[in-house]
């Protein structure tokens, strides 16, 4: 059984995340595991500056989580019954990150999916701050980011961005792997070429992915004469491919690939579900 | 009715590739093949203005090799693969290779050139390297298939066919007859690409676009767009990104797409054609 984080703030991105994982995953037996922190006029549990609030209204905005969360369940298993699926609800009075910190402490999670605001809107609304916190500081998980505009249909090829300068492990690439053996999915690993060629190191590296992913569907491009952004702008928007994925590192280029608001306008960043790799490498 | 096809060839490894494409793309189809080589005597011109007359031996030493060359060209055509559909006439001529092209475009109503490029400017005794850009430009009366060196048509393979276009004029379905053709022939769809400069179509662009779903029909066909990407890188990008077999465009005059031939643009980014390009011509009358 598979337990798969979904964080909720009741709205139609989450909402839309949690579709397009149910369908994802429509024939796998699944642990769903709904999760909603709540807080009051500010005040989250280690919050020193906040006044805690009385009981009551404790109480009250933890029966709202409560309650929002069991309706919740009732929709999707009304309209969307799959016999493996399975749904519990957690209710948090912590910050949405430690929320999910802690979700991850107790229980082994595959992968945790958050909503996106999609297209529409400013650059900052597309990922909202609690996106980017999540995508920030969430280490030890990976994180699918759905914009609330793609409806799920399969997904047939997955494109996963890399610089191949980095020496990852198996462990990083496990949860991509087992994704594209479950949907049937092929894999085209991109590389945006700076300079002629690849260096010895990038070489090694690409082996190694070919040796981590092997048995997936997989082929490797390269495209060169364009910046990062819009080389993997162009491939994506191109191929019309369905996901794109890259293993998270800190002060990476993707980091000012997703976040930079020079691209904000790349809709395409927007229209297709971002998979955040996690890694264990140095 | 017969295709029409002419084949320049210096015999190179290039314009050997080029002739192989072309066999291959026209298997099923009947077609008589013009093999066509210019010769000319340079080092006469450079030393005397007088250029040696046919009767010389300088003369019928060049002419001479040049038929030899055609000749052995047939054979190995043939001993290849003898293909009933196809046809072979050699055509040695005494003259430029833009002038013979010229001439034979005219004098045997040819509907397609098809000829090789090293994809790279080259030395200037290669015929074709530098020159197949000049061709495509002064060459108004046929459409050109610029086949790279390393092209290989795979019959397996499947296929499909930028068109890269701004909409920003109009096209008469006849200047898009070889490119339907071809499309129909390998069964390719079309993708026809445009980089969006602006935000939104001119209502003249809405219009050449829909004349051109009008003359697609035939063919399968979709539209994609790139954005904050110069021509050239995009169209560049696109190929590669997709893996498609060939990039149709048609050459007018002040056309945005013209960069795509243009050295500069070939200095700048290296762009170094990998697929076939298939150019296209306004048609005046």
């Amino acid at each position: 059984m598979k337990n798969i984080l979904l964080p909720t703030d009741f709205s139609q991105n989450a909402w839309n995340a949690i579709l397009y994982t149910l369908h994802m995953y429509k024939n796998e037996s699944c642990k769903f595991i709904l999760l909603n922190s709540y807080q009051i006029n500010g005040f989250h549990y280690g919050s020193k500056f906040t006044p805690i609030p009385g009981n009551e209204d404790m109480e009250k905005e933890k029966k709202n989580s409560e309650n929002g969360l069991q309706r919740l369940i009732e929709v999707i298993k009304k309209g969307y019954p799959n016999p493996k699926h399975h749904f519990f609800a957690v209710t948090h009075n912590y910050p949405l990150v430690e929320a999910i910190e802690h979700e991850l402490e107790q229980t082994d999670i595959e992968v945790i999916v958050i909503g996106t605001k999609g297209s529409t809107g400013a650059y900052e609304v597309i990922y909202g701050s609690n996106t980017i916190k999540i995508m920030d500081e969430v280490e030890s998980c990976p994180i699918l980011a759905v914009p609330s505009n793609v409806p799920f249909f399969e997904i047939k090829e997955i494109v996963l961005a890399s610089s191949l300068e980095i020496t990852h492990n198996e462990k990083d690439f496990q949860y991509l792997k087992k994704l594209a053996f479950q949907t049937n999915t092929r894999i085209c690993v991109l590389h945006i070429e700076e300079e002629d060629g690849l260096s010895i190191s990038q070489k090694q590296n690409k082996h190694l992915l070919e040796s981590y992913l092997e048995g997936v569907q997989l082929s490797f491009h390269s495209l060169a004469h364009v910046s990062v952004p819009i080389g993997i702008y162009c491939f994506i928007e191109s191929r019309g491919s369905d996901m794109i994925t890259f293993v998270n590192k800190k002060h990476s280029f993707f980091e000012k690939l997703l976040f930079n608001p020079l691209y904000k306008d790349l809709g395409n960043y927007s229209k297709i579900p971002v998979l955040v790799l996690q890694t264990t490498a140095k | 009715m017969k295709n029409r096809i002419l084949i320049p060839t210096d015999f190179s490894e290039n314009s050997w590739n080029a002739l192989d494409y072309a066999l291959n793309l026209f298997k099923e189809d009947k077609c008589i093949f013009y093999l066509l080589n210019a010769f000319q005597l340079y080092h006469f011109t450079t030393d005397s203005i007088i250029l040696p007359e046919p009767g010389e031996p300088e003369y019928e030493k060049a002419r001479e090799e040049s038929e030899i060359g055609l000749e052995k060209l047939i054979d190995g055509v043939i001993m290849k693969s003898d293909n009933p559909n196809h046809h072979f006439e050699m055509i040695s001529s005494y003259n430029s290779v833009l002038d013979a092209i010229k001439e034979t475009v005219y004098k045997k109503d040819i509907s397609l050139i098809i000829m090789g490029t090293k994809g790279e400017t080259n030395s200037a005794n290669t015929i074709f390297g530098s020159n197949a850009e000049n061709i495509m430009e002064k060459i108004q009366h046929s459409p050109i298939l610029v086949v790279p060196e390393d092209a290989v048509f795979l019959k397996e393979k499947k296929k499909e066919i930028v068109f890269a276009t701004d909409f920003k004029t109009y096209y008469s379905y006849r200047e898009l007859q070889s490119l339907i053709s071809i499309a129909k022939r390998i069964e390719a769809p079309v993708r026809i690409l445009h980089i969006l400069e602006n935000e939104k179509l001119t209502p003249e662009q809405e219009e050449n676009k829909d004349s051109l779903r009008e003359y697609l029909k035939e063919v399968l066909y979709t539209f994609h767009t790139l954005t904050h990407i110069k021509v050239g890188a995009g169209v560049h990008s696109f190929i590669e990104s997709r893996g498609s077999e060939m990039l149709a465009l048609i050459h007018k005059k002040h056309n945005i797409l013209n960069s795509i031939f243009s050295k500069s643009l070939v200095d700048k980014v290296g762009y170094k054609p990998k697929v076939p390009i298939l150019a296209m011509h306004e048609l005046n009358d």
